[in-house]
């Protein structure tokens, strides 16, 4: 059962996705805390995504 | 309060409503736990978001913005923003007590037991299939104010949720009764 608020999102591609997520982890073996740190700050400075997140909520 | 940390693969497939997902977290709810994601995971959330080609963008933002929607909150933990919980996941990766795992999964491991969390849900198949009791050993035995933590998969504990509602339902009709019968007499 799709949520609502979900509709709008791609299809998910499980193979895919955990993929990406297992090659992010190799690279997380090499970021500093600083680097992982200064991803958060720029996400939230910039809003990266808000609106989008917000579109795919309505 | 009982206490729950999520994965990001986890709410990368909640955000999707894959299957599980959401009986895994209306079973947590209804048990009373309080659900989170630690620091790490909000980081990988960020680095999947920078890159627009990625598959998992859109979920991961998705999860990023909504996840307090969800009832799921991002709470601080000194360890873990002094590094320590980072260097004791360096610890338990050379140790050889999660083999094959990244250090970001060791350490999201370990901030969930600096959160005090009860249960650690994932799919990380390194965690899933570690031997636990050394693994939480090695969590206890340091400075950090850290506890022991249960590893399950979204599937183990989706499984739970029939078994929760039939216990609850079966309390509720004993209440019913004892409730029927004291007005009788």
């Amino acid at each position: 059962m799709k949520l609502k608020q979900q509709k709008d999102l791609p299809d998910f591609d499980r193979e895919a996705v955990f993929a990406a997520v297992d090659a992010s982890n190799k690279r997380f073996d090499d970021y500093s805390k600083e680097e992982r740190r200064a991803f958060v700050s720029e996400v939230r400075a910039q809003q990266l995504g808000v609106h989008e997140a917000r579109r795919l909520r309505h | 309060m009982k206490r729950a940390a999520l994965d990001t693969k986890f709410v990368l497939a909640y955000s999707a409503s894959e299957a599980d997902t959401a009986e895994t977290l209306e079973y947590l709810k209804k048990s009373g736990f309080e659900l989170i994601i630690t620091e790490s995971v909000v980081e990988q959330l960020a680095e999947l978001i920078r890159d627009k080609q990625n598959p998992s963008r859109d979920f991961a933002l998705y999860a990023f913005w909504m996840h307090p929607s969800w009832e799921v909150s991002n709470p601080a933990n000194p360890y873990v923003e002094h590094g320590t919980s980072c260097r004791h996941a360096e610890k338990i990766i050379e140790q050889g007590l999660v083999p094959g795992a990244t250090k970001i999964e060791a350490e999201i491991l370990v901030e969930a037991s600096c959160h005090q969390c009860d249960l650690l849900v994932t799919f990380s198949q390194p965690l899933l299939k570690s031997d636990t009791v050394p693994l939480n050993l090695a969590l206890v035995e340091n400075d950090m104010n850290a506890v022991t933590v249960a590893i399950a998969s979204p599937a183990q504990i989706a499984a739970r949720l029939p078994l929760l509602e039939k216990n609850n339902a079966t309390q509720q009709q004993q209440l019913s009764d004892k409730s029927s019968s004291t007005v009788q007499i």
